[in-house]
């Protein structure tokens, strides 16, 4: 009811106000297959005002003079700029339908520089989107990886270059939040975290939240990570196959009636090029993904709406067949529906998306002594939300997100303890936000989330608030200061081992109810300069305190032991990034200086991903024959490690009754992550080259994983003293056709 | 701009380093004390050994080191051990001490000097009872028709809670040679793995509850095996099985499961967490008590079938 009258009123504002200015929108699409174009400029000369596409490619900008021909330039990396003139009629909404050009493969550019505008209204604060044109760019470790591109940028860590996981500003990788289609995606990894579960080929876009997301986004604590696959194909049906030293993947896509479908399937081939990875002689990895999309937009029918149906499904085996050994499996599944609308004469959006998730892991230990555990996760969520812009820009959002979680675990830690437990839980969140937009080069977007339920409860009697502040002061044309705070809450968790290299079974529970939910405050503050069309430099310093930070307790010997206790920690640092971009030409410099401190039961320590300074150099050239090179260079300080200082013989009980003991050599450690390992570089570069040939579109790509071989150390076996480093030099070579 | 890129990856390729790093910090001299009471006995024992810096050199001094002073402040009252060489073993060197019997629910502390003069402290706290009494819901007999076999019990004088069990069942029975008996048993697991067409037997670990189910065709399994491949099976006569409790006392299972450590496969554990009760070094201070065996028949008619002999 409340919505409802929410809603009438705001029609009759809009109404009101709309006599004296217009709104003009739209949406950005490629003029070949019709997919949206996410993140385009659209840029109003005559009133110097613009906006940039949202993911689905929609724009709106309102508060536009009436009755006067001006003229509207879109602009989008690879694609041809387009102008025309454009028109609005007192109390009308223009809306457009913007078709861009792709550019020609070899007249590509990196990026059209000149056509590069000043977003009037940018809240953005700590946040990236990449297109696929960006992910392309990053140098790949034998396959493209969505999560491995962002290692490259500012506050992005990771505790070895073997694994895809990442830590963002000083948080633990279960505080990242993956959203594939509005999808929550538990455990996006292949082989044991080396790769990302989402192939890139089927990214649309991906807005990546370091930290200060605003309210429509909860759940985690340090980062969001909102992956939109294509739509599809509108115009033909076309098909794309590629192999690699590690997978073979196929994708097809193409129209439908009123709309367009695309399927993709990812299959590993070879995993030879895995021993490389992980210092292995054998990897029985198994594992496959699968994506569909399929979309309706009958404009008689459905006018102004798409419907749209996605599903993802990713599983992974690690099988020795061998009794003696533990046989490994995950799988993901994610299936859903969104529909989504704007008004026909009114500034509003509407979106409602219903999603069902499962995630299930098991460790089956055969008769290898290791101990049987299987996680299970349900999840089935309701998202709805609108915003709409008042005639002086003024924005309003708020939405309702419920969301359902049946959640099963058995597990025996370390000590031989089983943990058997199965949760039902429902959240249900409020969220709204209000910007203030109608003070020129100025912005407040002020929001808070209310949690009406928690998950551990799954009633009503716990209320939480996630109030968020963003805003920003345009300094003409050269300079936006921006500055954000807000509350994040999380009560989800893995039970992950942080001492261990590569973590294959990271079972995810809903925190218990003996512990409070995790939260963290994000103080940002940042300045972006653009210092010349090509040149801009951004900077950021944060502050994020995290407490009841949940950690596996090590101290459990005793089933009534909680699994769980509650540690703290904060995160603090500068980020400075600085890109260069010319027509041939780009050169970008991300880096990093930071620090995390953790505390658990009375210990203070540097978490193992704790590193001081980070570097990323990455540039992209092209060269002459139409081969583009790309290289990446990345440099960090020191990880935290903990010393061996010494031997006991630890006793062994073999026989209590009969006093048969034994000894084992045992190792002692100093300082838990005291002392700090070499730093951390390596050189990766990539050429690649298309070619055309009749209807096909051949893409050859070499790359060179550390180039000058350098020895990072990944980790030493604690038996026998062994260094095992990460990456050696690797050649890779892969192949892409498209039809 | 393009050209000084370019000559850069040029000279890093050409750069290619190892960084020395010693995964070793400065030794430090610690040392472990193990000292584990029988509540069964009188006689008690207990070992000091000391840290060395490399993995080898610990293989050699698990002898034990002389030199130190072992204290037990127990009822207010002290005990010294005897600083004594085992006549067993003569290189291994042990505290030792007579008529010193722990009752339950009882605190004794520990004071150790080392030879260098440094100082270790524990305590423990004894198990509460001994008074087990099995409950109705246990089995009397086997074969009972039923696919398990159960064992249930109770603490009669202390709480439930706090108390730690190691279970264990044996088959008990006699071999007869030339008119000469020669006593065995034979541990029964509680229940049976099948994979690969190879069968694996699992034995049960300590546990806080108060009952243990057994799987009967473990049970059979092991009865079977009694004779191994002796194919005489008459030399053999069975007399029954028991299930027998042992109570630890809450260091003592501590450390007993943090010593059955496990890693999984591709975890990689960098750093070791481990239980010690001992001040200022590693090892533990604990206690233990056979508490109640329970004596469970086995049919005639079952061990005749079998082929052995019934008592």
């Amino acid at each position: 009811m409340i919505k409802k009258i929410l809603f009438v009123l705001l029609i009759a504002a809009s109404v009101q106000n709309a006599q004296i200015t217009g709104t003009l929108r739209g949406q950005v699409t490629d003029s070949l297959s019709g997919e949206a174009l996410s993140y385009a400029n659209v840029f109003i000369k005559e009133f110097e005002v613009g906006a940039a596409t949202d993911v689905r490619g929609f724009f709106q900008i309102t508060n536009l003079p009436v009755s006067q021909i001006f003229t509207v330039k879109v602009t989008y990396v690879g694609y041809e700029t387009k102008e025309f003139g454009a028109f609005i009629r007192a109390g009308k909404i223009a809306s457009l339908s913007i078709k861009l050009n792709p550019l020609a493969y070899n007249l590509q550019t990196i990026e059209k520089v000149e056509n590069r505008v000043p977003e009037t209204r940018n809240y953005n604060i700590s946040f990236e989107s990449l297109s696929p044109s960006r992910l392309e760019r990053v140098p790949q470790n034998v396959e493209a990886d969505i999560f491995r591109s962002l290692k490259t940028l500012g506050g992005v860590s990771s505790t070895s270059d073997v694994s895809a996981r990442f830590n963002v500003r000083g948080g633990s990788s279960n505080q990242n939040l993956v959203l594939l289609d509005g999808a929550t995606i538990y455990q996006p990894f292949h082989a044991m975290g080396l790769f990302s579960a989402v192939d890139p080929e089927i990214i649309n876009s991906v807005e990546f939240y370091k930290g200060g997301f605003p309210a429509e986004y909860g759940g985690r604590l340090s980062s969001v990570v909102n992956i939109t696959t294509k739509d599809g194909n509108l115009n033909k049906f076309s098909g794309k196959a590629a192999a690699g030293l590690l997978t073979g993947k196929a994708l097809v896509e193409g129209p439908i009636p009123y709309g367009s479908f695309i399927i993709s399937g990812r299959k590993n081939l070879d995993n030879r090029i895995l021993r490389s990875f992980l210092n292995s002689d054998e990897i029985p990895v198994n594992f496959h993904d699968i994506s569909f999309k399929a979309n309706y937009r009958n404009p008689d029918l459905l006018m102004g709406r798409q419907f749209s149906a996605h599903g993802f499904f990713s599983s992974d085996k690690i099988n020795y067949n061998d009794v003696y050994r533990e046989d490994i499996s995950w799988k993901n599944s994610a299936l859903g529906i969104s529909w989504y609308q704007l008004l026909e004469e009114s500034p509003l959006f509407y979106r409602f998306a219903i999603n069902s998730v499962n995630y299930e892991g098991e460790v089956n230990p055969n008769l290898s002594g290791k101990r049987y555990k299987r996680n299970f996760l349900r999840e089935l969520s309701l998202d709805t939300e609108f915003s709409y812009i008042f005639p002086y820009q003024d924005e309003v959002g708020a939405g309702i997100q419920i969301k359902e979680i049946e959640n099963s675990l058995q597990i025996e830690n370390r000590k031989g303890l089983v943990t058997s437990s199965t949760q039902h839980g429902a959240s249900i969140v409020f969220f709204v936000k209000y910007a203030l937009n109608r003070i020129k080069d100025f912005g407040l977007e002020a929001g808070t989330r209310f949690n009406v339920t928690r998950l551990a409860v799954g009633t009503a009697g716990e209320y939480y608030f996630e109030p968020r502040v963003l805003t920003f002061y345009n300094i003409g044309n050269f300079a936006r200061i921006k500055g954000s705070w807000g509350l994040h809450f999380q009560e989800m968790t893995t039970l992950s081992d942080e001492n261990e290299v590569i973590s294959v079974f990271e079972p995810w529970v809903v925190v218990p109810e003996y512990l409070y939910p995790a939260y963290a405050i994000h103080y940002i503050a940042g300045i972006d300069l653009f210092l010349t069309p090509g040149l801009s430099i951004g900077a950021e310093a944060y502050y994020k305190p995290m407490l009841y930070w949940p950690s596996v307790n090590e101290k459990k010997y005793f089933e009534q032991d909680p699994d769980l206790i509650n540690g703290q920690g904060n995160s603090r640092g500068f980020e400075l990034s600085v890109n260069y971009l010319e027509r041939t030409f780009s050169l970008s410099a991300n880096y990093s200086l930071s620090w995390t401190i953790k505390s658990i039961d009375n210990l203070r320590y540097y978490p193992r991903y704790d590193s001081r300074h980070n570097l990323n150099l990455m540039t992209s050239v092209k060269l002459p024959f139409d081969i583009k090179f790309d290289a990446l260079w990345t440099f960090n300080s020191g990880l935290p490690y903990t010393q061996l200082v010494g031997y006991y013989n630890k006793l062994i009980i073999d026989d209590l009754r009969e006093r048969i003991f034994s000894f084992i050599p045992y190792t002692i450690l100093s300082e838990r992550n005291a002392t700090r390992l070499p730093a951390y570089h390596r050189l990766d570069i990539s050429f690649s080259r298309r070619f055309d040939l009749s209807y096909l579109n051949l893409t050859m790509d070499m790359s060179i994983i550390n180039l000058y071989d350098r020895a990072n150390i990944f980790y030493f076996e604690r038996d026998s003293g062994k260094k095992i480093n990460m990456l050696p030099f690797l050649p890779t070579l892969s192949m892409k056709v498209e039809i | 701009m393009k050209k000084l890129i370019l000559i850069c990856v040029i000279l890093l390729s050409f750069f290619s380093c190892e960084s020395s790093f010693d995964p070793n910090a400065d030794f430090r001299q610690d040392y472990a004390v193990y000292f584990i009471l029988n509540g069964d006995q009188t006689y008690q024992t207990a070992q000091l050994i000391k840290s060395s810096p490399d993995k080898n050199g610990v293989s050699q001094i698990e002898t034990g080191i002389p030199g130190a002073e072992f204290r037990l402040i127990y009822d207010n009252s002290e005990y010294i051990l005897k600083d004594s060489v085992s006549a067993e073993n003569p290189g291994k060197n042990y505290y030792t001490i007579n008529n010193f019997k722990p009752a339950p629910g009882k605190n004794i502390r520990l004071n150790v000097k080392t030879p260098d003069g440094k100082i270790l402290t524990s305590e423990t706290d004894t198990p509460l009872s001994i008074k087990i009494q099995f409950l109705e819901g246990t089995d009397e007999y086997v074969p009972n028709g039923l696919s398990r076999i159960a064992f249930v019990w109770k603490v009669l004088d202390a709480p439930p809670e706090g108390q730690f069990y190691l279970p264990r069942l044996v088959i008990k029975y006699y071999y007869t040679d030339s008119g000469v008996k020669s006593y065995h048993s034979k541990e029964v697991p509680v229940s049976l793995t099948y994979q690969s067409g190879k069968i694996f037997e699992n034995y049960p670990t300590p546990i806080a509850g108060n009952y243990l189910i057994y799987d009967w065709e473990a049970f059979d399994y092991a009865f079977e095996r009694l004779t191994l491949a002796d194919t005489a099976r008459n030399n053999y006569t069975v007399i029954n099985a028991e299930f027998e409790l042992i109570l630890m006392d809450k260091s003592m299972t501590s450390y007993y499961m943090s010593s059955k450590s496990f890693e999984e496969g591709f975890s990689i554990i960098l750093d070791q967490t481990e239980f010690t009760n001992i001040t200022g070094g590693f090892g533990v201070f604990g206690s233990y008590f056979s508490a109640k065996n329970y004596k469970l028949r086995i049919i005639s008619d079952y061990i005749i079938a079998r082929g052995y002999k019934r008592e």
